[in-house]
């Protein structure tokens, strides 16, 4: 892709992905996971990442902070900037720095992403140690503070206790308080409530959006559900097979998606305009195209049913389809912007 | 209690005689499950997990109840005792009006054919060693309904295509399939023996969004074309509106609320069944940023210790000192066919 992400009002972007390559070696040759894909997160801003298991959403994440198994995995193109630095030329030591103090992760899965074997207080004050040089009596207090913030009862005990003493929702809580440690910039949520039940979900969801408000984080949302991005983000960015397929602000993109993958997709979710009770889903007929084996043109037109001849021919480009509204399919650009 | 034996039909797309329609296919009355916590060979258990505590509900024939519930409600134990993969620890079950609370295993076996289970995860559900193939024509075998193995591959051929396979992906293995192609394996497997009744464990849970949709549309046109009965249990509550005719709410063992799908989804009388509702985020922004969220407060409480009176009182907004925290409500019945266990609805 040539042409540069959606300009922001802003002059500089706090993070800026442009052109991101990933490849991964297997032992039936090399699978490009995440093929070209650029955005780029404001300050103060939410962006969502939505698309579903293997379009690349979460090494995007991964890839940003350096954390792809190398050598396995790593980055062949492009080049990740946050706040001024290019993340992918610092050295290891220099992006130590940026781990958790700068950039922050959360996971999915509280119980693996936490270690077992230390305590609570342990997991949450390490960044205070390590990155702000606290004493452990500095370490502890903040951390305290950092669980009572995050709404856990009785942080003092907590503090002292093991993650499997504390239920799902809590452990969320907890590396949400451990994200928060170095008062970072930007947070980078992989599918945060995912493995979370729906009332314990609204609460996550609802602290995330006030430590938002309160301390002016970006946060970076990915995720496979489009409920939780209606709720929010401001932007959304649509991934399919490795590639943006769709950008666009949230109301109009709920309001009026473009790719015909987008609108699959909200068309499939029960419970979605006359999806109530009809009996019947619209579904997308057809499954993921196999990375290793892409036949020439868009990756979706297996899938399309508005495919016409140039659709195999090569592969579209993200066009403009309204303020900030992008998507890359040759039959919406014929149509232009609504 | 009169019994009605059902003949088996030749081939899928057949149905089997309905039983008389006053007895539901499934009746479960007042069914309990506790489960003994820590202890072991020499030590007593320290204390007792009610699972399920006193579950009355039917299924009828052609009938999809959905359960729906969070982690721990009681759920899934529910959806095991209804086909006696688990014993219940008191009340009854009753199958095509039969009683299978405590029959043996022999007596049983027959009664297997006709109710099925399709759970979460294929990939653990299925045999990894074992072809697609095997997997769905092993029932086949086993209760005897063919009698040469070409009669039994080209009844699992026309399975195949029935759930939506290719014939030739007969002789594949699961870790060659998609998630939502396993569970179409799964799905076929227990089509297999012609049963009547199936319940689904988070069916889709495990789904990508796109693949959930051919996956509800598929189990609906199966309850359409053969007349099957589901117990539809999921933790997604669009899913479960869905696919059912009734919805149970459960909590913390106990069913809180029962109705008409559209019912509960329209007019929930129980605080619980409200909150669970407003906590799904709608995929439509305008819509989910001026709705009121109930966002409730706390965890749900322990099963080993459950909270004196309703069990919902601790995080209840409508809660009555001296009442709610006090007695246990029973379910009544407000509406016709809407019944509601809490002492504050009307």
């Amino acid at each position: 892709m040539s042409d540069a992400p959606i300009a922001q009002e802003k002059a500089e972007p706090l993070l800026e992905v442009k052109d991101l390559r990933i490849a991964f070696a297997t032992d039936e040759g090399e699978l490009r996971a995440v093929d070209g894909v650029s955005f780029v997160v404001g300050a103060g801003e939410a962006l969502g990442i939505v698309g579903e298991s293997g379009c690349g959403k979460s090494v995007t994440s991964l890839a940003i902070l350096r954390l792809l198994p190398e050598p396995a995995g790593k980055v062949v193109g492009g080049s990740v900037r946050f706040g001024g630095k290019d993340l992918l030329a610092l050295s290891e030591r220099a992006m130590q720095k940026v781990r958790g103090k700068e950039i922050a992760m959360i996971f999915q899965e509280p119980m693996t992403a936490l270690n077992p074997v230390l305590t609570v207080g342990a997991q949450v004050s390490e960044g205070l140690r390590h990155h702000l040089g606290m004493s452990a009596a500095a370490a502890r207090k903040r951390g305290i503070e950092l669980l009572e913030k995050v709404g856990i009862p009785g942080p003092s005990e907590r503090y002292d206790s093991y993650p499997h003493q504390l239920s799902g929702g809590m452990r969320q809580r907890v590396m949400i308080a451990i994200a928060l440690a170095c008062e970072p910039k930007l947070i980078l949520a992989d599918e945060p409530t995912t493995a979370l039940d729906v009332t314990i979900q609204a609460q996550i969801l609802d602290l995330l959006a006030q430590l938002r408000r309160d301390l002016g984080l970006s946060i970076v949302l990915i995720t496979h559900d489009l409920g939780v991005v209606a709720d929010f983000v401001d932007r959304v960015v649509v991934m399919y097979a490795g590639k943006v397929v769709e950008e666009a602000p949230v109301a109009a993109l709920f309001a009026g998606p473009r790719h015909p993958y987008t609108r699959g997709l909200l068309k499939s979710v029960p419970g979605f305009g006359d999806n109530a009770t009809r009996r019947r889903l619209p579904t997308i007929a057809g499954v993921v195209p196999n990375l290793r084996l892409l036949e020439k043109g868009c990756r979706f037109k297996d899938r399309c049913d508005e495919r016409i001849a140039r659709c195999d021919e090569s592969e579209p480009e993200l066009s403009a389809m309204g303020e900030r509204h992008r998507a890359a399919c040759f039959v919406a650009a014929a149509e232009g912007p609504r | 209690m009169s019994q009605d034996v059902a003949v088996s039909g030749e081939g899928v797309g057949e149905t089997e005689p309905v039983v008389e329609k006053s007895a539901p296919l499934l009746q479960l009355k007042d069914v309990r499950k506790e489960f003994p916590l820590g202890g072991g060979l020499f030590s007593k258990p320290s204390a007792v997990v009610r699972a399920v505590d006193g579950v009355s509900l039917t299924v009828g024939e052609g009938e999809t109840v959905g359960l729906v519930g969070e982690s721990g409600c009681g759920k899934s134990t529910l959806g095991r005792m209804a086909i006696r993969l688990l014993p219940v620890t008191s009340g009854t079950v009753h199958f095509e009006g039969k009683d299978i609370t405590s029959v043996p295993e022999s007596t049983l076996r027959p009664l297997r054919r006709r109710m099925q289970i399709v759970f979460q995860d294929p990939m653990s559900a299925l045999d990894p060693r074992m072809t697609i193939g095997e997997s769905i024509g092993e029932g086949l075998h086993a209760h005897a309904l063919v009698k040469s193995q070409d009669e039994a591959d080209a009844k699992v051929a026309t399975l195949l295509e029935r759930v939506g396979l290719r014939k030739d992906q007969l002789r594949r293995h699961p870790h060659e399939l998609s998630g939502g192609q396993r569970q179409r394996v799964v799905i076929a497997r227990a089509l297999a023996v012609n049963p009547r009744f199936i319940v689904c464990d988070e069916p889709v849970a495990a789904l990508d969004v796109s693949i959930q949709a051919q996956i509800v549309n598929l189990l609906a046109d199966l309850s359409e074309d053969l007349g099957l009965s589901y117990l539809f249990v999921a933790h997604d509550l669009s899913v479960v509106r869905f696919m059912s005719d009734r919805v149970a709410v459960m909590y913390l063992g106990r069913i809180v609320e029962l109705a008409d799908a559209d019912a509960i989804y329209e007019e929930a009388l129980h605080p619980y069944t409200q909150a669970l509702l407003s906590a799904i985020p709608v995929p439509d922004p305008s819509a989910q940023r001026a709705r009121e969220r109930i966002v409730l407060s706390g965890d749900v409480p322990s099963p080993t210790a459950p909270p004196a009176g309703c069990s919902f009182h601790p995080r209840c907004s409508i809660a009555e000192k001296g009442l709610c925290d006090v007695e246990r409500p029973l379910l009544r019945t407000l509406r016709k066919g809407h019944e509601v266990a809490c002492h504050k609805a009307e």
